[in-house]
C-alpha cells in the first residue's frame, strides 16, 4: 500500500491571456512510508512546484495527491491546513522562520497549533533542540542566528510535531558544505529512527548521493526515477 | 488564542517607531476630533445657557396677547394662580417674575430703544445667577441713589458708564408719557443680545413707582430640574391654565438660538467626519503597509498548518490593539486639553463684538462629555479594524505558496 500517491498532477500558469506556461506536465509518482527521496533537475524543471503540490501549498491544475488515503487535492483550505499541521513538515530553502519569535517559540508554534499541553511542548522542544545542537540558541531570534543555525531551527520546527512526511525544498542551498552535511546526516537519522518519509528537492550532489531514491525532472516531466 | 495574542503583541512592537507614529497620529486625530466637539458644544451650550439663564428659562409664560402686542396692559391676568401652580410643580426648579415695558433711553448725546425689565433681585440671582454677569458696578444697586443695571452693549452705544445718569422715557399704565432719570449702578454682560443691547433692569418697586403699576407681571420664566421635561411641563401648564397664560419654550422665543445650535451641531458633524476620514486614511495606509509587508510570514504560518481564521484573528487583534492604544493616548491628552479649555477657555476678545451679536461670549469654554470619548473610541476601533479587512481579503485569496512568494 502506497503512503503517498501523486496521480497525474500537472500545473499550468497563465501569466497573460495568450501565454500559458506548463511548470509540471502530467506526473505520476508513488512513495512508500519511510522513503528518503530526492527530486533533482535544473532550475525551472518543476521541483518546487511538485513539492508544493504534494504538500498542499499550491493547487494542481489537474490530478490528485493522496496522502495516507486522504485526497489532499479535494480538501478545503481549512482541512488542508489541518492535514499539513498533523502530517507534513516543511523545510524551506530560505528557512522561513517567523522573525518576531525566538527559536524556541518558532519550534513550539506548531505544537501550540496542535494543542499539545505546555509541559509536553517544553519537553519536546528541549529534546529536539538537544538532538539538533541548538539548545543554546533557543532564546535567540532568527536575525541573531547564522544561516546554518536557522536551518537547524527550521528542521526542528518541521520534525517536532512527529510528521509522517517531511518536504524539504533545497534545504542545503544556503548552507556551507559542513552545515549542509550535518543537516543531511540529521535528516538521514530521522528517516532511519522515526521512519519519517523525506522528500528533498535539490541539485546538490551531496544530497543526491545520500538519497535512497533519485527522481530527475526535466522541463516539467520525470526524466528518470531510480531507487 | 493566547499565543496569537502574544504574536500580535510582538508584531505590534516589531517596528516601534512605526507603531508609535500611528499612535501619535491617532492621538492628534482624536485631539482634533474632541477639540472640535468640546469647543463647538461648549460654545453653543454656553450661548444657550446664557440665553436661558438670563432671559427665558426653559419655559416662559405670558398673557395671551403680550407677545403679539407688547403693551404694559397685557399683563398676566391672575399671576398668583400661575405662581401657585409653579411652586407646587415637582418638575420646576426655580422661577422668576418680570414686569416689562418698551421704551427709550437717552444720554446727552445718544438715544436707544430699550426693554425696561422690572425684576426681583433675589429671585433673579437664584434663578440664573444674574450677579455673575455683572462686569462693572454692584448687583445690589443703591436704590436711594436711584441706581439701575444696564446691558453692556447698550452702555457702549450710549457711551456711558457706571455712575453716569441716563433718562428713560416710556408710556405708563395710564398711557401718559413718563420719563425719569436713573444712575447706572452696574453693567451686565450676559451674552444674550436682547439684554446686552437693549436691557435695563429696575427693581419691581422702581418699575411700579416709575410706571404706576402695582403687582402686574408680564413674564414668568421657569427653570426645570431637567431640560428633557420641557414639553411635559408645557403640556401640563397649557392644560391647567389655558385661558390665563400662553406658554413658550426657549426655542419658540429664541428660534435663532435653537437654529444656531442645530447649525453648529451640523458643522461639528461635518468637521468631525472630515477629520475622522483623514485620520482613518492615514491609519489605513500605515496598517495596510504593515500587514502587506508580512504576507510572506503569513504564508509560512499557513504552510505549517495555521488556519486562515487564526491569522485573521491575529491581524484584527493587532489592528484593534493599535486602535485602543491610540485611543487611550488620544483620550488622555484630549481630556487634559479639554479640561484646560473648560477652565481657561479660548480668548477671542478681538472678535468680541461680532460674537456678542451672535449671542456668544468672547471667551469660549470647552465642554466635556463622556459621549465624545465613547464616539471617538468606536470611531478609532472601527477605522483600525476596517483598515485591516482589505489586506485580510487580499491574503484570503492567496494560496500559502503564493503568500510566501508575494511581492
Amino acid at each position: 500500500m502506497s503512503f503517498l500517491i501523486v496521480q497525474e498532477i500537472s500545473k499550468t500558469y497563465k501569466p497573460s491571456a495568450s501565454v500559458e506556461v506548463t511548470a509540471l506536465a502530467k506526473t505520476d509518482l508513488t512513495f512508500k512510508q519511510g522513503e528518503f527521496a530526492v527530486i533533482s533537475g535544473p532550475s525551472g524543471s518543476g521541483k518546487t512546484t511538485l513539492l508544493n503540490m504534494i504538500g498542499g501549498l499550491d493547487a494542481p491544475t489537474t490530478g490528485k495527491v493522496i496522502l495516507n488515503d486522504v485526497i489532499l487535492t479535494d480538501l478545503k483550505e481549512k482541512e488542508l491546513a489541518l492535514q499539513r499541521l498533523q502530517h507534513i513538515g516543511f523545510i524551506f530553502q530560505a528557512y522561513n522562520l517567523i522573525p518576531v519569535l525566538t527559536a524556541e517559540e518558532n519550534i513550539e508554534y506548531i505544537l501550540i497549533l496542535q494543542g499539545v499541553n505546555p509541559k509536553e511542548r517544553k519537553e519536546r522542544v528541549k529534546v529536539i533542540a538537544e538532538k539538533l545542537g541548538i539548545y543554546e540558541l533557543l532564546n535567540k531570534r532568527p536575525n541573531e542566528m547564522s544561516g546554518g543555525q536557522q536551518q537547524r531551527v527550521a528542521v526542528a520546527r518541521a520534525v517536532v510535531s512527529h510528521p509522517a512526511l517531511i518536504l524539504a525544498d533545497e534545504p542545503t542551498a544556503n548552507l556551507d558544505s559542513q552545515s549542509g552535511e550535518n543537516l543531511l546526516k540529521l535528516m538521514a537519522d530521522l528517516n532511519r529512527e522515526q521512519k519519517i518519509t523525506i522528500i528533498f528537492s535539490s541539485h546538490d550532489p551531496m544530497v543526491i548521493g545520500k538519497a535512497k531514491r533519485h527522481i530527475v525532472l526535466k522541463d516539467g516531466k520525470i526524466a528518470s526515477d531510480k531507487k | 488564542m493566547l499565543f496569537q495574542i502574544k504574536l500580535a503583541y510582538k508584531n505590534i512592537w516589531r517596528r516601534p517607531v512605526r507603531t508609535i507614529s500611528i499612535i501619535v497620529m491617532m492621538t492628534f486625530g482624536i485631539m482634533g476630533l474632541l477639540f472640535t466637539q468640546g469647543v463647538y458644544r461648549g460654545m453653543v451650550n454656553q450661548m444657550l445657557h446664557d440665553t436661558i439663564r438670563t432671559g427665558t428659562g426653559h419655559v416662559s409664560l405670558y398673557d395671551h396677547e403680550y407677545r403679539k402686542l407688547k403693551k404694559i396692559t397685557n399683563a398676566i391676568e391672575d399671576p398668583q394662580k400661575v405662581v401657585t401652580f409653579i411652586e407646587n410643580n415637582k418638575l420646576v426648579k426655580n422661577y422668576i417674575t418680570r414686569v416689562l415695558q418698551e421704551g427709550m433711553v437717552s444720554t446727552a448725546s445718544n438715544k436707544r430703544p430699550v426693554t425696561i425689565i422690572g425684576i426681583d433681585h433675589e429671585r433673579e440671582a437664584a434663578f440664573g445667577n444674574l450677579p455673575d454677569y455683572i462686569i462693572d458696578g454692584k448687583y445690589d444697586v443703591n436704590l436711594e441713589r436711584n441706581e439701575i443695571i444696564i446691558g453692556s452693549e447698550l452702555a457702549l452705544k450710549l457711551k456711558t458708564k457706571v455712575g453716569k445718569k441716563i433718562v428713560i422715557q416710556t408710556q405708563g399704565l395710564d398711557k401718559s408719557l413718563s420719563s425719569i432719570a436713573y444712575r447706572i449702578g452696574a453693567i451686565v454682560k450676559t451674552n444674550n443680545p436682547r439684554i446686552d443691547l437693549a436691557g435695563i433692569f429696575l427693581t419691581q418697586a422702581q418699575f411700579n413707582e416709575f410706571l404706576g403699576t402695582s403687582g402686574e407681571i408680564h413674564q414668568i420664566s421657569v427653570m426645570l430640574n431637567n431640560e428633557l421635561d420641557i414639553d411635559t411641563f408645557k403640556q401640563e401648564i397649557d392644560a391647567i391654565l389655558p385661558n390665563v397664560i400662553k406658554s413658550y419654550t426657549w426655542k419658540q422665543i429664541n428660534p435663532m438660538a435653537a437654529y444656531s445650535r442645530d447649525i453648529v451641531y451640523q458643522m461639528e458633524t461635518i468637521i468631525y467626519a472630515i477629520i475622522f476620514v483623514l485620520v482613518a486614511i492615514a491609519i489605513f495606509d500605515i496598517l495596510v503597509v504593515s500587514i502587506l509587508e508580512r504576507v510572506r510570514e503569513f504564508g509560512i504560518m499557513l504552510a505549517i498548518g495555521t488556519t486562515f481564521s487564526k491569522i485573521r484573528y491575529m491581524i484584527i487583534m493587532e489592528s484593534a490593539a493599535i486602535g485602543i492604544l491610540g485611543f487611550l493616548s488620544g483620550a488622555f491628552f484630549s481630556f487634559l486639553m479639554l479640561l484646560y479649555l473648560k477652565h481657561y477657555g479660548i480668548d477671542l476678545s478681538d472678535a468680541s463684538s461680532g460674537l456678542a451679536k451672535m449671542g456668544m461670549a468672547s471667551v469660549m469654554y470647552a465642554n466635556i462629555e463622556a459621549e465624545y470619548f465613547i464616539q471617538a473610541f468606536f470611531a478609532t476601533l472601527i477605522s483600525t479594524v476596517v483598515a485591516s479587512l482589505i489586506p485580510i481579503r487580499i491574503l484570503r485569496r492567496l494560496k500559502p505558496m503564493e503568500a510566501i512568494y508575494f511581492t
